[in-house]
């Protein structure tokens, strides 16, 4: 019972905590074969890494609607990793069900969880909103309908802040 | 000074650092730079019986400075969640330090790792089905624009235990299977072609005694028409050979897959380190994946062809068909799978699918219709119905028979982070409720229910979930990627909690 309170006690100080941290870099290779690297990604605009599998209902309910967010915010510099965490049991069906749903941004592969993991996730979709400094501004687990207009909120705030960011460098 | 201490020590520690970086420092900064990152689980269920009740926790803590990454986990698992009958454990599970500059990563501890499409290897973890077969050494990636080198050396995790091992006092970090050798080479001629080779050698074994050698050579080719993977394994042990292919084919909007699988002794003696993939549909609807095939990369033979094709920008028709068979012909396993989505013209969201499953006990024919509604801030409701029909043929036990399974899942988002569900579901197996049966193996009930209710709340910025669940959970088979663990019925709450720095 002590260490339960304890892992309470853990809990409760994680609320307290700031959320602020710099992105992990990491490489993946896309659909095509070419490997890809976060870090030369960054700076251009806000980066929205999305972790999703081809066997999670939410995930594909979620990205119904970030299909949507990425046509309209594109042109302003969003860009979004869409990473699948399909193992290689499912992972030959990632073509084929990007193909049917027509997503528009980049897929990545991460074949073992490994990038999952280096983020943390546990369980799909996973959301991080990345600024123009690779700092995590934003970090959702999960998808429930409603959720993408908190997101969409996050992603406008860091496109109006775009200037402000570009003059401090 | 035992165990128990030894972990309340620690998360005293970890709760004191935590608390001092929110008072003194800036964001998750401490001294030096150094980044403190963290996320802690928490698993619990109390019920009415003890195979459903559990307490694990899960605590992860990571340092990082500059290209430098160490990490630590605590585990509590008192007792773990469907393994009631398994000894406790509680202790460091995870302890590793990385290094990752440019295209070189390193890392030493506790690591995950696959060996091509895991015919050879596969080392992962996965909460959901309580899997955990990491590896205890060290590896080398080297990621070149022509070429991918993967050296590894470590000693597995055994992530089931034999039931000798159950009831016997395990360290935290799991029963170690003896140590393996091995890595990868891919050369990328261009990003159209890859092919590689793969090599992986295993200590004796603590039982048969012997050592093994693996080797694989795979080859992909990507192109914007279509792609195709192939791989070929064999193990010196058993005379063991594994063959998998897979080809994806785009012709206008339609997308085409068709995969090829022929497992003759490819599995390890001891403890399940490769992971193979399984060439049938990985079901998401609850009926349909409590049927689904527990894989056998020792006889297994099959093939699987899937379509898909979006009606329009509004729609999206997918089938398939699967079939497994063993090296003598016989059939194991055999689906039909049609699946069509369609937003209609007020924003719902519509699924309808269905399915015919053959196992080796009997047949099942699956119906599943869904919506989802969006009433505007942050307001949704779902529904989710699935009706299976389940027909077993004549045994020396039992005459033919036939039952029916049906499940209703409403899910209601009332706002930003707040949620609620309700379960309901009804079956009529004689076999659905273990404690009703007559001594004649024929049930006192026609009819069982069972009935829950779960709210799902996340707050503090989302950095606390919180899902609790109160009332009846059916006992089922819950499967993702060919591996499987039945959870036991629940009567009583289960509560999820997870923080993240």
């Amino acid at each position: 019972m002590k260490s339960v309170i304890l892992l309470l006690l853990t809990l409760l100080c994680f609320a307290s905590v700031a959320q602020e941290k710099t992105a992990d870099d990491f490489s993946l290779p896309d659909l095509e074969g070419n490997n890809f690297r976060l870090s030369e990604n960054i700076g251009e605009g806000p980066v929205l890494i999305n972790f999703w599998a081809t066997w999670c209902i939410p995930c594909k309910a979620e990205m119904k609607k970030l299909k949507l967010i990425y046509k309209k915010y594109k042109d302003q510099g969003l860009k979004i990793l869409s990473i699948t965490i399909d193992d290689p049991k499912t992972v030959s069906r990632v073509r084929g069900f990007v193909k049917k749903n027509r997503y528009p941004f980049t897929i990545l592969l991460d074949t073992n969880s490994e990038v999952f993991q280096l983020y943390q996730g546990t369980y799909p979709p996973l959301s991080i909103l990345i600024d123009n400094n690779g700092k995590i501004v934003y970090r959702h687990v999960g998808y429930r309908k409603g959720d993408e207009k908190k997101l969409e909120k996050y992603i406008l705030s860091l496109l109006e802040s775009k200037p402000d960011v570009e003059e401090r460098r | 000074m035992n165990i128990q201490r030894i972990i309340g020590l620690a998360q005293s520690i970890i709760v004191l650092l935590l608390c001092t970086t929110a008072l003194y420092s800036q964001g998750l900064v401490i001294g030096n730079g150094v980044e403190v990152t963290g996320n802690s689980s928490l698993e619990f269920a109390t019920a009415d019986t003890s195979e459903s009740r559990f307490l694990e926790s899960w605590t992860d803590l990571f340092l990082s400075k500059n290209d430098f990454r160490l990490g630590v986990r605590l585990g509590v698992h008192e007792p773990p969640a469907f393994f009631s009958n398994q000894d406790t454990t509680s202790g460091i599970e995870h302890l590793f330090g990385e290094y990752r500059k440019g295209s070189f990563y390193l890392r030493a501890g506790n690591f995950y790792s696959l060996l091509g499409r895991g015919l050879v290897l596969r080392s992962f973890e996965n909460r959901t089905l309580r899997w955990d077969n990491n590896l205890r050494g060290a590896k080398a990636e080297i990621n070149h624009r022509y070429a991918d080198l993967e050296i590894l050396a470590g000693e597995p995790r055994k992530a089931r235990l034999g039931p000798d091992e159950q009831a016997r006092k395990t360290p935290a970090e799991g029963i170690r299977l003896p140590w393996m050798y091995g890595g990868e080479l891919k050369l990328k001629p261009s990003n159209k072609l890859s092919a590689g080779g793969i090599f992986l050698h295993t200590e004796s074994q603590p039982q048969s005694d012997n050592a093994s050698n693996r080797s694989a050579a795979f080859l992909e080719v990507n192109l914007p028409q279509g792609g195709f993977y192939g791989e070929y394994a064999t193990t010196d042990l058993n005379d063991g050979k594994g063959l998998y292919l897979s080809a994806n084919l785009f012709l206008g909007e339609l997308s085409l897959l068709g995969e090829y699988r022929n497992y003759e002794n490819i599995g390890f003696e001891e403890g399940l380190l490769n992971n193979p993939p399984t060439v049938f549909q990985e079901h998401l609807f609850t009926l349909l994946n409590r049927q689904q095939l527990i894989q056998n990369p020792n006889d297994e033979r099959g093939f699987l062809i899937e379509a898909g094709y979006p009606l329009s920008e509004y729609s999206v028709l997918t089938s398939s068909y699967s079939r497994t068979e063993n090296k003598s012909g016989f059939l194991i396993y055999e689906d039909i799978f049609a699946q069509y989505e369609h937003d209609d013209f007020l924003g719902g969201e519509w699924v309808w699918a269905t399915g015919r499953q053959e196992d080796l006990l009997g047949r099942y024919l699956n119906w599943v219709t869904s919506a989802s509604y969006d009433f505007g801030n942050y307001k949704s409701l779902k529904l989710t119905y699935e009706h299976q029909h389940a027909k077993f043929p004549e045994t020396a036990t039992f005459s033919t028979r036939q039952h029916y399974d049906q499940l209703l899942t409403m899910e209601v988002g009332l706002a930003s982070g707040l949620g609620i569900s309700f379960l309901g579901e009804h079956s009529t197996d004689q076999f659905a409720d273990l404690k009703s049966l007559n001594d004649d193996l024929t049930s006192k009930k026609k009819h069982h229910y069972w009935i829950g209710g779960q709210i799902d709340a996340t707050f503090a910025g989302e950095r606390f979930q919180t899902t609790l669940f109160a009332g009846q959970r059916r006992k089922g088979k819950v499967c993702i990627g060919g591996v499987c663990v039945v959870k036991p019925e629940l009567e009583g709450l289960e509560l999820i909690f997870t923080a993240r720095l």
